[in-house]
């Protein structure tokens, strides 16, 4: 006991001193703040920054783990970083760390709505929660990502929410699909077909080739979910083989007609 | 590997270049519209991550139906011959696709794996590879199948994994450590004057530094002083060593390979400087880390969360001194080495996705580009950790 307090003190020191100084130096070298997209002055830049935003997070969870402050309430821990992880994007203009910060804000939700069927049971219940809260993080990214091109704040931005926004929301939605517990599969099956036609329209339309790879993929795991349904007989395989071939031939021409100039 | 195939294998270098190029500033819109005009595409370029999934999708399309297949045979005791025919008919698919505009999509490089790994199943089963030298047998076709398929469809990765194979079949034979030795001497030797020749087409160049790593490889594991205590050589041959009437190593012995293990990251780092290739200094930095490591097993001075802690100061000291010498230089450069950036798109900073990994595993990705939808001959797409050019 005598000697972990000193180390475990030094080692906080260490780890305390380390993102306080990194931060210092990238505010030294970031360009002032702008609403625009703006040039990394330096090659450690944006190394600089993540490694400052990971450290902070790793502190503020040790400090949390030894004192606990918060207690039962620790969760907002990932909202403090997801806060802290937001100014910081939006202050020095990183993607990287926008990224951090969508991924800490739906990792707090998933924390929050889980927590309290931690004890076990009502794993059904836990799991709907769950992914309710995943599908409100999804659409909030995707109106995020809609308004920061409609009021020009940060319009670059756009990509990472929508992108994140549409693996979340599929993610949460195709759960439903797979889930074998509440036997309600069929309606998350049609939100998802539902939600990924109009995807597919619009990114079609707009000529967002990521997007529309994430639709098609969530439509070929909804199709594999119905085959699953019969069973595992030659058919089902082969029916597979079909339905796969029919993705990659929907992918390829895709890829084709969207390259081609407008 | 047919002509034509090596032709658009040579437009694609061509053109990928020339975005570089052009990403660089290093030539102008119309530059690099007149280079796509000369060099017209002959066959889809796709974004690695669109690959990778055509990849997956491909896979699970020939496995399934291949499932269905096999079910129909119930059993593994009748499979041989009928994965003799899929190895072929998936052998003749590949041929096609690497003929079509479908080459480089992913899918062709689903049916080659399939091929060869039908192939190899049917080999096993005809073999009936219970014993050692079954396993040896078996050992060596698949060295010559991975060499088979890199020569011919030009696929880096089953050269790689043809030399790896290779190497594990020297290493069930008598003195296998001084053989690999000699062999990868030899191979590295052999194939160095080879990497740049223009004479080979671009997928045989790569496929060539494939089996020059792993010869690397193979050279440093038979020099490192772990690998030499613990017999990582020798037990593939007798996995267990037991029975075996084994002495300590001398110390002379083990000296010489603590002397070789240290020298290995210094010769390859500065043969890189000095050839420019970024190949090299990837051996020398990996072996490094791993004579480093090393080092610190024998010697383990103070706790192993300072000398990690030092390890990375060290090399990320040593990475901005680097940058900023070379960024003062005259001229911007010395001796040609310089740190403006280099004429190709995936140069960087940090993409979304790999912000994400670095939370986990501290380590980076290449800097994402702007989405700017499709362009004709190449465009670039972005966001949420997908990021480059097509």
């Amino acid at each position: 006991m005598r000697i972990g307090v000193p180390v475990s003190a030094s080692r906080s020191a260490l780890s305390g001193r380390l993102p306080a100084s990194s931060s210092a130096a990238f505010v030294r070298r970031a360009p002032g703040f702008s609403w625009e997209a703006t040039e990394s002055p330096h090659v450690a830049v944006d190394y600089l920054l993540l490694l400052a935003m990971l450290l902070i997070a790793a502190d503020l969870g040790y400090l949390e783990s030894q004192f606990r402050w918060l207690g039962p309430n620790w969760g907002y821990h990932l909202l403090a970083v997801s806060i802290l992880y937001f100014l910081a994007a939006y202050r020095f203009d990183s993607r990287a760390v926008l990224t951090l910060a969508l991924t800490s804000f739906a990792a707090w939700r998933g924390v929050e709505a889980a927590f309290p069927f931690a004890g076990g049971g009502a794993q059904a219940s836990a799991a709907g929660l769950v992914r309710a809260n995943a599908i409100g993080c999804g659409l909030l990214y995707l109106a995020a990502g809609y308004f920061s091109v409609k009021l020009r704040k940060k319009p670059h931005f756009e990509p990472v929410y929508v992108t994140g926004g549409l693996i979340l929301l599929f993610g949460a939605m195709l759960t439903g699909v797979w889930d074998e517990r509440t036997g309600a599969w069929v309606m998350w099956m049609l939100a998802v077909v539902a939600a990924a036609g109009m995807v597919l329209v619009l990114s079609y339309r707009h000529r967002r080739a990521l997007d529309f790879g994430i639709a098609v993929a969530a439509l070929y795991l909804v199709g594999l979910r119905i085959l699953g349904e019969t069973g595992f007989g030659q058919s089902t395989f082969f029916l597979t083989t079909g339905w796969s071939i029919a993705a990659l031939v929907i992918l390829i021409r895709a890829t084709r007609r969207m390259r081609r100039p407008a | 590997m047919k002509r034509a195939w090596a032709d658009a294998a040579r437009v694609e270098e061509v053109r990928e270049a020339a975005r570089g190029w052009a990403h660089a500033k290093a030539i102008d819109p119309p530059t690099l519209s007149a280079i796509e005009a000369a060099y017209p595409e002959t066959r889809l370029t796709l974004h690695p991550a669109w690959r990778v999934l055509i990849f997956l999708l491909a896979n699970v399309a020939i496995g399934a139906f291949f499932g269905g297949v096999f079910m129909a045979m119930r059993g593994m005791e009748q499979f041989q011959w009928p994965a003799l025919i899929f190895a072929v008919v998936l052998a003749v698919a590949t041929e096609f696709l690497r003929g079509s505009r479908l080459a480089g999509t992913g899918a062709d490089a689903a049916t080659s794996f399939q091929s060869l790994s039908f192939f190899m199943v049917a080999v096993a089963l005809f073999l009936d590879v219970r014993g050692d030298a079954g396993l040896t047998i078996l050992l060596a076709f698949a060295t010559a199948a991975g060499v088979l398929a890199a020569w011919r469809w030009g696929f880096w990765f089953y050269a790689l994994a043809g030399a790896v194979c290779g190497f594990v079949l020297i290493g069930r034979m008598p003195y296998a450590r001084l053989t690999w030795i000699v062999v990868a001497v030899l191979l590295m030797a052999l194939l160095w004057p080879r990497l740049d020749r223009a004479a080979f087409a671009p997928p045989h160049r790569r496929s060539l530094a494939a089996v020059f790593a792993v010869s690397a490889a193979a050279l440093y594991a038979a020099v490192n002083l772990f690998a030499l205590d613990r017999l990582f050589i020798e037990r593939i041959r007798i996995p267990s060593m037991t029975g075996l009437d084994i002495r300590p190593l001398s110390p002379a012995l083990r000296f010489a390979a603590a002397l070789a293990m240290a020298a290995f990251p210094v010769v390859f780092l500065l043969w890189g400087i000095r050839s420019r290739r970024r190949l090299l200094l990837g051996i020398g930095i990996a072996s490094a880390v791993l004579s480093a490591a090393t080092f610190r097993y024998y010697f383990p001075i103070g706790p192993r969360w300072l000398w990690l802690t030092a390890c990375g100061a060290v090399l990320i000291g040593a990475a901005l001194w680097a940058n900023r010498w070379l960024r003062d230089a005259a001229g911007g450069a010395w001796r040609g080495l310089t740190a403006a950036p280099l004429y190709t798109v995936d140069a960087g900073g940090i993409s979304p996705l790999g912000a994400i990994v670095g939370a986990h595993v501290a380590a980076g990705a290449p800097h994402e580009q702007d989405r700017s939808g499709f362009t004709g001959g190449g465009g670039s797409f972005g966001g949420g950790g997908a990021s480059g050019n097509y």
